[in-house]
This record gives C-alpha cells, structure tokens and sequence, in this order.
C-alpha cells in the first residue's frame, strides 16, 4: 500500500491479503495512485492454463456448473515444543509485525508459519491461492464472489498449528449460478502421462476439475506448473471464439511489464488478488465459527453476522499498522 | 389488606420452576466439570475433542478455563485458550444475544486475572463479542504496561461511541509514545487527531530517492 501511495508499481506476492479488509485496502491504494499490481498468482500465465480457460470460455464444457479442487492435507505440528527465547539473530517483535506479541516458539518458522491461522493460513490460502486463483480467471468471475461460504474440517488436537488438516469449503456463487469447492484432501486426479510427471517433476497433488453440463476438464497443479487435457491443448479457436488474456511469452512477469507499459489491467490484477485471497479467508473464517456466512460480493462484506464482521478486519500491533 | 395467597396451582409450579432452575445448574456445572477434566488430561485424544467441543458448554466454562490457561503443561493450557476461542465463537452467532453477553460478562472477569496471558486473550476475546458494557474494564487495562497494546486492540473493534469515548480519554493521560498507538486506533475509526502521525510513515534517514 505505502508503495503504491508513493507511486510505485507493485508485484505482490499471494495470497493478496490478510484479512478482508486489507484487500480492499490495497484495490483503493491501486486505484487512487493509479499504478500497476501483479499478484503473484503466476498460473494465470502459465501456457496451458492459457489453454484451459480457452477452451472453457468457448463454451466447449457447456455451461460450467461445478469447480471441484483437490489438494492434499495441512500438515499437523507433531512435535509441539514449549515457548522459549527467540534465537539470537531473529528479531521476534519485527517477525510478529502486526501479530498480537507472543512469547517465541519454534514452530513458528521458517515456513511452518503457514500452518498457523494468524500468519499463514493452512493449504487453502497458501495454494488455495494459486489453484482458486485459475478457477476464478478462468470462470471470469474476478469482479464476483460467492453468496455463501462453508466449511467442514478437522483441526489438530494438540500443538501450534491451528489450520484445519482436512478441510471441504463449499462457496456458491450467483449469477451466474456455479459452485466451487475447495476440497483437502478432495479426489485427486493422477496426471495422464506418467513420463512426463516424471521428468518435469509435475506435483499433482493438487489441481482442479471443471464439470460442465457436456463436458469435463482436468487441470494440474495450479502455481508456476499448470497443466491441462490435451483435448485443450489442441483446441482451435474458432472464427468469432472468445479471446481470453495471455500473458507476453507466458511469463508473469513480462505480462506485468506490459501493464506498466501500456497501462492495461494485469493478468492477476489487485481485483482478482483481493477476490482470490478473499475466498481463503473466507473459507477459514466459516472453519473458525463453526457456521455458514453470507457474503455480499459487491461490497466486499459479510452479512448478517455481527460477530463475522468483526473478523473481517484484525487489529494491528503498533507501528506495523496500515 | 392481606394479600391473598398463592393458588396452590401458582405454588406449585414456581417450587417445579426452582427445582428446574437448580437441576440446570446443577447439569451446567458438571458440564463444566467435565470440560475442565478432559482440558486437564495429558492424552490429546481426551484433551482434543474436549475443546474442539467447548462451545455449546458457554458462559460458566470460561473463568475456569482461564485459570487453566496457567496449567504448566503448555499443552493444557493452549487447549484451555483454544476452548475459550470455541465458547466465544459459539456465543457469537446470530441470535444468540444472551449466551453472547453472558460470556461477555465471564471474559470480563479475566481481565483482571493475575496472569498476563489470561488478560490480553480475554482482551482479544471480547474484541470478537464485546459491547459498551466491555469498554471500561478495557480501557482501565490501558494503564497495564503488559496487556495495553491487547486492550487498545481490542477497544478498536469494539464499534460504539463508547468505545471511541474511551480511546479519547485514554489520549489526554497516556505515556507520549503510546498516544501514537491510540491516535491509529482512533484514526481507523474515523476520528480525526491532531499530530501523532504514524510512526511507521516518519522518515528516519535521508534519501536520495524522489517522491513520484
């Protein structure tokens, strides 16, 4: 936000955002300064992803009703261990940042502070982000939400890691009508070509299926790999088909270039940043309270729950503050 | 002139009413009892699903939580703060005003614990489901050099006049460098505050680099 208010171009790591309200934060801090945002969401650059939404957004799976995600579980922090005195080359305070302050504790890093609520999350908004984010783009609906979000899962018994370990997020969308779910671990599907996972390392752990009224469509992965059927892949456009965006030499970065450039939207703008991120929170949130929540998409909020509401925004520890 | 005395019918079903009153309780307690029992276990497959499950146990679970939170083994007392979590997450759904506010007058009861960590999460706590009757116990903690960054926190999500009446007032007699951590709070409500820019935007070196 602070780069943007001094006019910077921003890349931005995913997910966008932290809380609901962050989000919008950074879509005013993009607007009012008029600069241009890439989030890192790269799938929506990569080649066959290109491929993939072409051939949705040409109606070749009819109307698309259902996007069903897999990924495999949270892990569980099986080894908890007392609070301590932060090692001595770690500068805690600045670590926590806008974190309630806590005493130390090892299981906090490195990257295991994905596993935790308040600093990362779980799977659904570490690749939750990635995967979600394709499934957005590709169904245009970066500029929609769901109407409701809930979740069911299980969450560890005992140590620091309090992100659910298994989780099903169901988030209905409206107008056009479409559901989407998270799933972990949900139905993996193995990629086709065995050789080829092999030697380009595909992690097929994760993905997602789009179910049309005529037809199915698997794709892989979701980050920097994105993989598709090769029904897809050998798609034609026909003359009067729909244009879909591809990014420069699909790269994520160059596309970002171009929209410094030019001026033109990024292929994963703050909008689709902010929607993307939103659904993971939202999809933790339901966790959190044990209840479905109502969303309104237009005005980035939930709905009829005083209490939820409240979770839409979190307090910030002085001076890591917006 | 004599009251005249209670049809036996009226008698009968308040002393039916007292005995209901007293099983409930009685029930509540054991609830209790065993929640705090299974919290206390060192096996997690009995201390798990006992906070997992804590919220419909509510409001007379809360205050004996918070003294768990103590416990020595920190595994127990993660569990106890997780149960807390469940009840108050519990008592925040919609329409459940009185469970909610029955639980806000027990989290108060912790902001006076004598541990600092039972303080700052009943701070956090009642950020979620606290109303006007949670500002002053909040904002006495103000004063409370462990937990004062929690209370301010937590005072800046509470919504309210109220809540915004005590952020003022805490303004006029703060230590200087916490003014700035009120200013913010006040700011993201609305309020407009003179000075006490925001720490994190006040240069701190020279630079050679040109605004935009």
């Amino acid at each position: 936000m602070h780069a943007c208010q001094t006019g910077k171009h921003v890349y931005v790591e995913k997910p966008a955002c932290g809380t609901i309200e962050e989000g919008k934060a950074m879509i005013r801090a993009a607007r009012d300064n008029k600069i241009c945002v890439q989030v890192g969401s790269q799938g929506r650059s990569q080649r066959e992803a290109f491929f993939a939404h072409q051939y949705i957004a040409n109606g070749m799976l009819g109307k698309v009703h259902t996007v069903k995600c897999w990924h495999y579980a949270t892990p569980s922090d099986d080894n908890p261990v007392p609070d301590s005195e932060p090692p001595a080359d770690l500068d805690w305070d600045l670590w926590l940042g806008p974190l309630p302050w806590r005493p130390f504790n090892q299981r906090y890093l490195h990257g295991v502070f994905r596993w935790l609520l308040e600093s990362g999350g779980g799977q659904i908004r570490d690749r939750g982000a990635h995967v979600m984010s394709n499934a957005l783009h590709f169904m245009n609906a970066d500029n929609t939400g769901p109407v409701t979000i809930e979740t069911k899962g299980r969450v560890p018994t005992r140590g620091l890691w309090d992100s659910a370990i298994e989780m099903e997020v169901t988030y209905q969308f409206k107008n056009p009508d479409w559901t989407l779910i998270w799933a972990q671990p949900g139905e993996m599907v193995p990629y086709f070509d065995r050789d080829r996972l092999k030697r380009e390392g595909i992690r097929e752990g994760y993905g997602a299926v789009y179910y049309g009224d005529k037809d199915k469509l698997v794709v892989w992965v979701g980050d920097g790999q994105v993989y598709t059927e090769t029904k897809a892949l050998e798609f034609q456009k026909p003359a009067g088909g729909v244009d879909v965006p591809k990014s420069p030499r699909f790269d994520h970065h160059e596309d970002w270039f171009e929209g410094i450039k030019t001026g033109r939207k990024t292929i994963m703008n703050i909008e689709g940043g902010v929607a993307t991120a939103n659904l993971c929170v939202l999809g933790n949130l339901s966790l959190i309270l044990g209840r479905k929540l109502h969303w309104d998409p237009v005005k980035r909020e939930i709905v009829g729950d005083e209490a939820a509401r409240r979770l839409m925004s979190r307090p910030q520890r002085y001076p890591y503050t917006l | 002139m004599k009251p005249s005395p209670l049809p036996a019918t009226v008698a009968a079903a308040a002393a039916t009413a007292t005995v209901l009153n007293l099983s409930a309780r009685a029930a509540e307690a054991a609830d209790v009892n065993e929640l705090i029992a299974k919290i206390k276990s060192t096996d997690d497959a009995v201390r798990g699903p006992a906070w997992q499950g804590a919220g419909p146990v509510g409001a007379p679970a809360v205050v004996p939580l918070g003294q768990v939170m103590t416990d020595a083994d920190f595994e127990i007392a993660r569990s106890a703060k997780r149960a807390i979590e469940r009840i108050v997450r519990h008592a925040g759904r919609p329409g459940a005003d009185a469970d909610r506010k029955a639980v806000q007058t027990e989290l108060v009861k912790l902001l006076t614990h004598a541990a600092a960590p039972v303080r700052s999460h009943a701070a956090w706590m009642l950020s979620e489901i606290g109303d006007d009757a949670a500002v002053a116990p909040l904002a006495a903690l103000l004063a409370d050099g462990a937990v004062k960054e929690d209370a301010r926190c937590a005072l800046e999500r509470i919504p309210g006049p109220a809540a915004t009446r005590a952020l003022k007032q805490a303004m006029a007699g703060a230590p200087e460098a916490f003014k700035y951590a009120l200013a913010h709070s006040l700011r993201v409500r609305g309020e407009t505050v003179e000075g006490y820019p925001s720490q994190k935007l006040v240069p701190t070196k020279q630079t050679g680099v040109k605004a935009a």
